[in-house]
């Protein structure tokens, strides 16, 4: 008999492979074979479909029956081949990109990989699918595509298709209010993070509301337009309702923190254009320390795992929380350090490490600031994403806390006379030139904040003093 | 660069003026005027808060324009000069052998960075070897170089005493830093206390004042001189939650 040829696809890591699934039987015992380095999940698609072609009245064909997925060599998990390789069976042929799982019964339900594997053959140039029903939020992202949904596999019998789900009810998102923290200068530096895209440090004794700010910072963050959605859609198969804000703590794993091999993204890429929160930094693991490193250069991970090497995007704005001491109590106004010097010093050590070399902003949190309700801050940090896209587009770049060292002189620029006057005071007390380059892009946001389109000494003064933190807490160590 | 010196050498101001004028003298490093000095002396073996003071005097002393003297030893001499060279102050550190040796090792680095900026001086001949005598001779030394003592905290038996009680004898200032009650690094500084030397009860914020006038962060630029130590001013005081900013506008807290 004829070979039978369906399409559906894979994705491994935010790499998209579209797998062709042959289907054909000829004479034989009766026997129902699978192969193509499928894995249990895909195996076990054998009885969900021989139960659902049964609910349609449907039996599997006499004899020896045979499906193979190509490309062979990749290995294929997840339940969202069954409905491709169920079409094969009813109707035949066909050049449409299929995927869902069915159940006995005969329904076909919506799996995560499913949603990842849609939005990423999207991505990749598919416009024609059959696949269970989706929400209409899901579908405006994609509104190119002509999508065949079904609920139930007689659908496809009588070629009716089902109308999109509902969008769920945009939760009143437990939309965190930054006037809910107390204090002037922690809302000015949450701005300045949210609107330059600047990695955070918040330093503080304990209970000082570090953890509080890091959580509301999401909340200030314009809206995410579609295509970040879909990016977010296509490698984590969860549908984004609002910028993703996640919280991670130290006892996090390499694999939990950027992905495991078996490619399943991790916290990294679940923060993807939205906020990872780090608390007590300096707990984390060397290896998930060390490995951040390359991850906040490039804003995607890289891994090699055998013979297979996966990319995730992971552009995330990095929120780490840290006590400044073991005890958590230097630079308390009354309490007193207990550490001893060397202690304190080793775990300063680890806050200025190549990692947190990569922080731009520097902010001790205190409990007694005095406070002044800010107006406005989504539409104050929206208004500078504009103004820094408008500037640097063309060079590719859409925050000033992304400009790499190289190309911060060229694209930020600054009167000769105030230049100048950095250069003097900068090489007069020794500060890097990566020092210098955090500087010059922290004032930049500083003054896009302010309304400024020149950079002032006062806008250098401050963006400097978020650089000096961690200067003075180390003078306060005997 | 080297020099020899005796005591009648005008770079002493008549400190050492009753010194035997064959007896030389060995520097190694600038030539600084002693217009003004103070030493600050005590144990090896301190607390940390005697170590974290030993620091801050160093420094407020350093900002106020003294030479900060001491003897290069582990501890709080070496807090002491450190404090110093931390706000680019002058300091002078006394040595117990000849120029070529030191001792203690720990101390090395910032031997180096004194011989930077001030000097080093000792008695002996730079070939001479550390010996336990010449620690005494040292101390007498950072008392005739200094206009008066700061003892940060010493026990009861100490060097630190014995460049004390050569200061009372030249008629000079004796100052201690009080300690724990219980602590024995701190009971000779508190026996000097009871004896009548001054307390040094709190260390008063030198940088502060002269910035108390300052309404903008343009002001604050303007008096510090330079843009990375008006940061680091703002970091301190913001941190502290000495001044707040809103917008350009400075407000202290009374």
């Amino acid at each position: 008999m004829d070979v039978v040829t369906v399409w559906s696809g894979l994705t491994y890591g935010n790499a998209f492979i579209p797998v062709e699934i042959q289907v054909t039987y000829g004479a034989g015992l009766p026997a129902f074979h699978m192969v193509g380095m499928v894995s249990e999940s895909v195996e076990e698609s054998k009885e969900r479909v021989r139960y659902a072609l049964k609910s349609v009245g449907k039996t599997l064909p006499q004899g020896r029956v045979m499906v193979a997925f190509l490309p062979s060599e990749v290995s294929k998990s997840g339940a969202h081949f069954d409905l491709a390789v169920l079409y094969a069976f009813l109707k035949g042929s066909s050049e449409r990109f299929i995927v869902g799982e069915v159940g006995l019964d005969g329904t076909v339900r919506i799996t995560p990989q499913s949603l990842k594997v849609i939005a990423s053959a999207y991505l990749n140039g598919k416009r024609s699918f059959i696949c269970p029903t989706l929400t209409s939020d899901i579908l405006e992202l994609m509104p190119e595509a002509d999508f065949f949904m079904i609920d139930k596999v007689s659908q496809l019998m009588d070629g009716e298709t089902s109308k999109p789900l509902p969008s769920p009810n945009k939760v009143a998102q437990a939309k965190y209010d930054l006037n809910e923290v107390k204090g002037s200068g922690i809302k000015r530096v949450a701005l300045i993070a949210a609107a330059g895209w600047h990695h955070m440090l918040l330093l503080g004794n304990p209970g000082v509301g570090k953890t509080m700010v890091a959580e509301r910072l999401v909340g200030i963050m314009p809206e995410m337009s579609q295509e970040e959605k879909l990016d977010l859609l296509s490698t984590t198969g969860s549908f984004p309702v609002q910028r993703p804000s996640r919280f991670t703590s130290w006892n996090s794993t390499p694999a939990g923190f950027f992905g495991s091999a078996k490619g399943s993204p991790g916290e990294a890429t679940f923060s993807h254009r939205g906020i990872l929160i780090m608390d007590e930094f300096p707990q984390y693991r060397k290896d998930i320390l060390e490995g951040l490193r390359t991850v906040l250069d490039t804003g995607t991970i890289v891994a090699s795992y055998g013979n297979q090497r996966l990319t995730w995007p992971a552009d995330f704005l990095l929120v780490a929380t840290s006590n400044p001491c073991p005890c958590g109590y230097l630079g308390h106004p009354k309490k007193v350090c207990k550490d001893a010097p060397s202690s304190v010093l080793r775990y300063l050590g680890r806050l200025s490490g190549p990692v947190a070399d990569r922080i731009d902003l520097h902010y001790w949190v205190k409990s007694d600031e005095t406070d002044r309700y800010v107006e406005g801050a989504c539409d104050k940090v929206k208004a500078v994403w504009e103004k820094q896209y408008e500037r640097w587009h063309k060079e590719g770049i859409d925050h000033a806390g992304k400009i790499p060292g190289e190309h911060v002189d060229d694209l930020i620029c600054v009167s000769s006379s105030i230049k100048s006057m950095l250069n003097d005071s900068v090489e007069k007390s020794g500060l890097s030139r990566r020092e210098r380059h955090k500087i010059l892009r922290l004032s930049r946001t500083i003054a896009d904040l302010d309304g400024e389109e020149d950079i002032s000494v006062a806008h250098l003064a401050e963006a400097l003093s978020y650089r000096q933190v961690l200067p003075w807490l180390k003078s306060l160590v005997p | 660069m080297d020099y020899v010196l005796n005591g009648k050498d005008p770079l002493f101001n008549d400190r050492l003026a009753d010194l035997d004028p064959k007896r030389s003298l060995y520097l190694r490093g600038n030539r600084i005027g002693l217009e003004r000095t103070v030493g600050i002396v005590g144990t090896r073996h301190a607390s940390p808060y005697g170590l974290r003071i030993a620091y801050e005097l160093g420094r407020y002393y350093a900002c106020e324009g003294y030479v900060v003297i001491s003897g290069l030893a582990y501890g709080v001499d070496e807090k002491g000069h450190e404090g110093a060279l931390s706000v680019g102050g002058k300091t002078v550190g006394v040595l117990g052998h000849g120029l070529n040796h030191h001792y203690p090792k720990a101390t090395l680095p910032i031997r180096k960075q004194i011989e930077q900026t001030s000097f080093v001086i000792s008695w002996y001949e730079p070939d001479q070897g550390p010996r336990k005598p010449f620690f005494r001779e040292r101390n007498w030394l950072i008392a005739a170089l200094s206009d008066f003592i700061v003892v940060v905290e010493a026990p009861l038996k100490s060097g630190a005493l014995i460049t004390a009680s050569f200061a009372l004898e030249m008629g000079k200032d004796v100052k201690a830093v009080p300690g724990d009650i219980d602590r024995p690094s701190a009971a000779g500084s508190n026996l000097l206390i009871l004896d009548g030397a001054e307390p040094i009860v709190s260390v008063p914020e030198s940088e502060m004042q002269k910035y108390k006038s300052c309404k903008t962060l343009q002001d604050i630029i303007a008096v510090s001189g330079s843009l990375v130590e008006a940061g680091r001013l703002l970091a301190k005081w913001q941190s502290t939650g000495m001044l707040t900013m809103d917008g350009d506008i400075i407000k202290w807290r009374s």
